[in-house]
């Protein structure tokens, strides 16, 4: 895919002078970040699969996804996420100075120095596991046998920081699904699973380096350079499943319909997407069980880099700060009258490479003239001692000074606050049209319209209330605005002026989704806060560079004692949240579905909330363990291997919710709950996304519309009956895993024999095509037979 | 150097000296380590250090006008005499208000340890809860409660609202003294919640009545009993949160034989003696027989009444054979500020019965003194259910304290 629009870029070049022609450092820099294009391949490393078609034998690949899934670890993905925060936060303790760039050095030696000791005792570690599996007869073992004996292996004590400490377990519990793996696939790829456990556990050890290097630059606001090409290969060659849903695949022109449709630009915010960083992880350890080739790319990625040569790395954050910084100062000392426009010249460049379409701006001189003109002209109006005073007065409210503004001086917050406001508005403008159609940049009219839209929206954001036209204001009765926090940094983000203070009811929160679909009222449950109660609303924005793991830190979400897991109090201000809980729709963005799914997977512009308990609240929880796990709601995950029609799922109970129906059924009056609780997660579950292993790729939007499948009517069928079964005769196994120190209880489901994709998809309309459908009726209301299943009760949580 | 330049150079000195110090207050630092303090503002919801700066504010400004007047009184030997009286205000504000942030900064600085941090923020959290489901359907502010580990034997608490040391500082939330020998059984703390619930809703003035009317045939009597009315509230508070733990413990702490009987003049405290079986007597009306039916009678045979002092004996044996009546008059009068309900109506004691103690502890299983969410949920009833089988069975009381330490801290609990 390319974004470049370069036959329109070449067109214009010869009418229209560029406005960057003169700055010839701007030049050299430009084309190595276009060259990048970290946005196209930040959020689907397995794009390509959904148009080309899978290489590689069908059995090789299905060994590969299968290592691919069982290493894949959720908890992983989180430990990543607290240790670049963890990193940034030591990287950045005690470097002050007023160009951030002055001081990239230095940060990455620190930040280098506070990995150091965590690579060198994951390594140890990773050793210490090969060392006690070495004498082994691994593949004589029983899977029990297997289980009990690698569960014996205990990282122990380490002398690491807390997130090293969750980094280094996240490791060896995928060294332990990589064991088990080869050992269960050994026998379909014809090889002693022995011969290459060393070598594999290996080359865990040897991509222990390159992993933190990468958290590294992300920790330093740095993108390391194609960090996911392994990945998208592997995709291409096996035919892995995309993540959660078909609907990932990302174009230019889904973009465009996503802006269309929703009004919100869709641009994944650097750094900080860990899940990602964890799946090329996973991609080039998966590649490995099939021994051979793969195992020889010692200590990179994959095949795009030197040996050991340290990935190369783009500085689009940090020179946007800068450019941030410089406008924000030269818009502070302007006088009025003063023509902007050389400012706006400098600014923008900096802008575009970090949006993910703003490069196809770059490639049209003349829309960024007549952008540059534009902002010029409107921005002016607010310039000079005279005209920003009302501006800096509107700004500085009561609101803001509650939430206060990081400089220290007296005097300073009047200063920064109309400079950082008029940049963030000049920001959002070029975001907000980098995401327009593409048509909109070659008619004059069209981007007259496009601009003065996009304005207009920036504007209702970031200016005072009283300031905006009523019509266009965001929260008329919440008043207030977005401000800048921590603006001439790399991981700027905006919070709202205001704190409003509401009632949550148990009704509202059953009615607000937070990321992954959990409910909010599943997520405070979890977390101990009892409902209702009176809560303080705090709302953020995204900005390039945002993380919420970081944001929940800089905000002191948690206090200084227990930052870790904070984030997860984070939940997204969609449009519908911000009507149900503030009865201010505008003041939420629909962020599209793949931004809703994780907290390390986000976009730029994209809103969130928090709600903080109005007086005392719960004791915090103190065992010891992540954070994020301790508080984690009750929620489902499925698998499905379609091509032997295998679904799989995974239904996990809270610990508080675990707890309350172990109670239920130990009393004696509790089967009704427990099977009611699992119907219902089970029931929804099976609707959501789910994990899939495909037999061919296939188009969008499949089945929309339709009543249930027969599929789903075979599988909902198959559940009911399962877990019915289950809660009559062994109800008590659910009560037994609760008695689990382990946080929360999961059920596990493994239905057999469920149609494939084409029954999934055509029932009812092409009955030949599904595997089940030729000894039924499949009009869609014949009773099915309900596929065989198998339930399985774990304490903690688990995969499916 | 005429003699009034010489005054005036010393109080300038003086002052110098206490305004300098006074200065260190803006620091919270200087009382508490900032992890400790947040760690407290975050447990209670308050932000304690920024009503404590009220307090400091307005001394650095009586300190900014004090130095103004010794300066005017350089110029004017008349304005000497009232330069010297505003040095001393000074200091004594001084004084007043480091005594204030002493007390809170001593509170804070209890929380040193990540253990005894987190079990106090349990007890901060189970206070809280101890209070608010009564005081807010009534209507009633719910005031912000931190406890902090203090000496001696017995709790105490400093009620909100009240004026603290410092000239109108006022107490910003209820502060409550928890002592070492009962930190893992901290039934007295619901006994100092009672207070703050009894100041709030006028129950003490109203069993002072209820009990005048009990004992209304009996002058002496009642004369007694009335002026206790506010500690005997704060006990039927304890019993109906945690039951017969609460009396058990409260025998523990008043099981003192040298003041088992006393009874000094104006004491707000009822007799020891009477107390306990007081406390017997309420666990008979609401549970029945029961174990406290031992207590009671292991406290007649080792301490009878006629120990006490001779003058008083009639007046505790009179008591003794009203106890019944008097535990019926603590638990089921309507009170004016509960909405003419008794207090057992807004917490109900047979949710710690020893029937229902047992429910808890056979559905949920190990799991109530592991899991986070019994402890977040069950922490009141958790600690009766403790301290009631820590009385049950006395031989085992050191593996109950244990068990309770690793519970109320979250660690994993050894005893299972």
């Amino acid at each position: 895919m390319t974004v470049i629009d370069q036959a329109a870029g070449e067109r214009l070049e010869g009418e229209v002078e560029t406005p960057f022609a003169e700055d010839a450092a701007t030049l050299e820099t430009l084309p190595s970040t276009l060259g990048f294009l970290p946005w196209t391949e930040v959020t689907t490393p397995f794009a390509e699969l959904l148009t080309g078609e899978a290489e590689g034998d069908g059995e090789t690949a299905e060994v590969i996804a299968e290592a691919f899934e069982s290493i894949h670890d959720e908890q992983f993905d989180e430990a990543l996420a607290e240790l670049i925060a963890e990193t940034a936060e030591a990287a950045e303790t005690g470097l002050v100075a007023e160009q951030p760039q002055q001081l990239a050095l230095q940060r990455q030696q620190i930040a280098d120095a506070h990995l150091a000791p965590i690579g060198s005792e994951a390594e140890r570690c990773v050793q210490r596991f090969a060392d006690h599996l070495q004498n082994l007869d691994v593949e004589a073992m029983a899977p029990d046998q297997l289980d009990e004996l690698l569960g014996r292996f205990e990282v122990g004590e380490l002398d690491v920081t807390p997130a090293g400490e969750e980094f280094i377990g996240g490791l060896i519990k995928k060294a332990k699904s990589v064991v088990k793996t080869v050992v269960s696939t050994a026998g379909k790829i014809g090889k002693a699973a022995l011969s290459v456990l060393g070598p594999i556990l290996n080359k865990l050890k040897a991509l222990v380096r390159p992993l933190l290097q990468r958290v590294l630059a992300i920790a330093i606001n740095k993108l390391p350079a194609a960090l996911h090409e392994p990945a998208r290969a592997l995709a291409r060659r096996f035919g892995l499943a995309q993540k959660e849903t078909e609907d990932l695949v990302e174009t230019e022109g889904d973009a465009e319909e996503e802006f269309l449709v929703s009004s919100f630009a869709p641009t994944p915010v650097t750094a900080g997407d860990p899940e990602s960083l964890a799946e090329s992880f996973d991609a080039a350890l998966a590649e490995s069980v099939l021994g051979g080739e793969s195992l020889e790319q010692g200590e990179s990625f994959g095949h795009d880099q030197e040996r050991g040569a340290a990935p190369a790395a783009s500085d689009e954050l940090e020179s946007l700060a800068a450019a941030r910084s410089a406008f924000i100062d030269r818009v502070a000392s302007a006088q009025e009258g003063e023509d902007l426009t050389p400012a706006i010249d400098q600014f923008l460049p900096a802008i575009l490479p970090a949006l993910r379409l703003g490069v196809r701006l770059v490639g049209r001189p003349k829309v960024v003239g007549f952008l540059s003109g534009f902002l010029a002209k409107l921005i002016g109006q607010w310039v000079g001692p005279k005209l920003s005073g009302p501006l800096s007065s509107a700004i500085v409210d009561v609101g803001m000074r509650v939430i206060g503004l990081e400089q220290g001086r007296p005097g300073d917050l009047e200063q920064e606050a109309a400079p950082a406001a008029l940049a963030a508005t000049v920001e959002d403008t070029v975001r907000r049209l980098s995401e327009q159609p593409a048509a909109f940049f070659e008619d004059e009219d069209l981007l007259q319209v496009a601009l003065s839209e996009a304005f207009e929206e920036a504007v209702a954001a970031n200016f005072p209330t009283q300031l905006v036209r009523p019509d266009l204001q965001i929260a008329p009765s919440l008043g207030g605005s977005f401000v800048v926090r921590h603006a001439r940094t790399a991981y700027a983000y905006k919070k709202f002026s205001r704190v409003p203070e509401i009632e949550v009811t148990a009704a509202v929160a059953s009615t607000v989704t937070t990321f992954g679909g959990v409910t909010l009222a599943a997520a405070l449950r979890a977390a101990g806060i009892a409902l209702p109660g009176r809560f303080r609303v705090h709302v953020y924005e995204s900005g390039p560079g945002t993380t919420l793991v970081r944001l929940a830190r800089l905000e002191r979400i948690a206090g200084s004692a227990s930052a870790r897991g904070a984030h997860s109090q984070l939940h997204p201000l969609t449009i519908a949240n911000a009507g149900v809980l503030l009865r201010e729709p505008r003041l939420g963005v629909d962020a599209p579905v793949r931004f809703l799914a994780s907290r390390h997977r986000i976009s730029v512009g994209q809103r969130f909330f928090r709600l903080e308990p109005v007086g005392q609240s719960g004791a915090p929880d103190a065992t010891p363990g992540s954070a994020a796990e301790a508080v984690r709601p009750s929620d489902g995950r499925v698998r499905s291997d379609e091509s032997r029609g295998d679904v799989r799922l995974s239904l996990f109970f809270s610990e508080a919710d675990a707890q309350r129906l172990a109670a239920a059924v130990a009393s004696g009056r509790g089967g009704t709950t427990l099977l009611r609780a699992l119907l219902r997660s089970a029931f929804a579950t099976a609707r959501g996304p789910r994990r899939r292993r495909p037999t061919a790729p296939r188009g969008r939007g499949r089945g929309r519309g339709r009543g249930p499948s027969r599929a789903q009517r075979r599988l909902r069928a198959g559940l009911a009956k399962a877990l019915a079964e289950f809660v009559r005769t062994r109800g008590n196994e659910f009560v037994r895993a609760a008695q689990d120190p382990a946080r929360g209880v999961t059920v596990q489901v493994h239905l057999r024999g469920v149609a494939g994709p084409a029954d999934d998809a055509d029932a009812g309309e092409t009955p030949g095509t599904a595997p089940q459908a030729a000894t039924a009726g499949s009009n869609g209301t014949t009773a099915v037979p309900a596929a065989p299943a198998t339930v399985t009760v774990v304490p903690g949580r688990v995969e499916p | 150097m005429n003699e009034h330049r010489l005054i005036a150079d010393e109080l300038e000195r003086q002052l110098g000296h206490w305004t300098g110090a006074a200065q260190c207050f803006v620091d919270a630092e200087e009382f508490a380590s900032r992890h400790a303090w947040e760690s407290l503002e975050r447990s209670i919801g308050l932000p304690v250090r920024t009503q404590l700066a009220q307090t400091v504010d307005q001394l650095l400004e009586n300190g900014r006008t004090t130095t103004a007047a010794v300066r005017a009184s350089r110029l004017d030997p008349g304005r000497l005499a009232e330069a010297h009286a505003a040095v001393q205000q000074f200091r004594r504000r001084y004084v007043q208000v480091e005594t204030t942030l002493d007390f809170f900064g001593q509170a804070v600085n209890t929380r040193t340890s990540t253990h005894l941090r987190t079990t106090l923020q349990f007890l901060d959290s189970v206070a809280y809860q101890s209070i608010e489901p009564v005081l807010r359907p009534l209507g009633l502010p719910v005031p912000p409660v931190l406890t902090y580990l203090g000496e001696g034997l017995g709790a105490s608490i400093l009620r909100v609202g009240i004026r603290l040391w410092a000239p109108g500082a006022v107490n910003p939330v209820a502060a409550v003294k928890i002592v070492r020998h009962n930190l893992y059984r901290p039934t007295s703390l619901f006994h100092e919640t009672g207070h703050q619930v009894a100041h709030l809703a006028g129950w003490n003035a109203a069993l002072a009545d209820a009990l005048g009317k009990t004992l209304a045939d009996d002058p002496a009597l009642k004369a007694m009993w009335q002026p206790w009315s506010s500690e005997i509230a704060a006990d039927v508070y304890a019993f109906v949160l945690t039951g017969f733990a609460s009396v058990a413990a409260l025998h523990d702490v008043v099981g003192d034989e040298r003041t088992l009987f006393r009874w000094p003049l104006g004491d707000p405290h009822p007799i020891g003696w009477l107390r306990t079986l007081l406390g017997c007597a309420m666990c008979r009306r609401a549970y029945g027989p029961g174990p406290w039916d031992r207590l009671e009678r292991a406290v007649m045979t080792t301490y009878p009444a006629s120990r006490a002092d001779a003058s008083s004996v009639p007046l505790i044996l009179r008591s003794q054979r009203r106890l019944d009546a008097i535990a019926a008059t603590c638990l089921d009068t309507p009170v004016p500020g509960f909405r003419d309900r008794p207090v057992s109506a807004l917490v109900d004691p047979q949710r710690v019965s020893p029937s229902a103690l047992a429910e808890l502890e056979r559905s949920a299983g190990p799991a109530l003194w592991t899991s986070p969410h019994w402890r977040g949920t069950e922490g009141i009833r958790l600690i009766a259910l403790a301290g009631l089988r820590e009385a049950e069975n006395p031989e085992r009381a050191g593996e109950w304290i244990s068990r309770a330490r690793t519970w109320m801290t979250g660690q994993r609990s050894v005893a299972a």
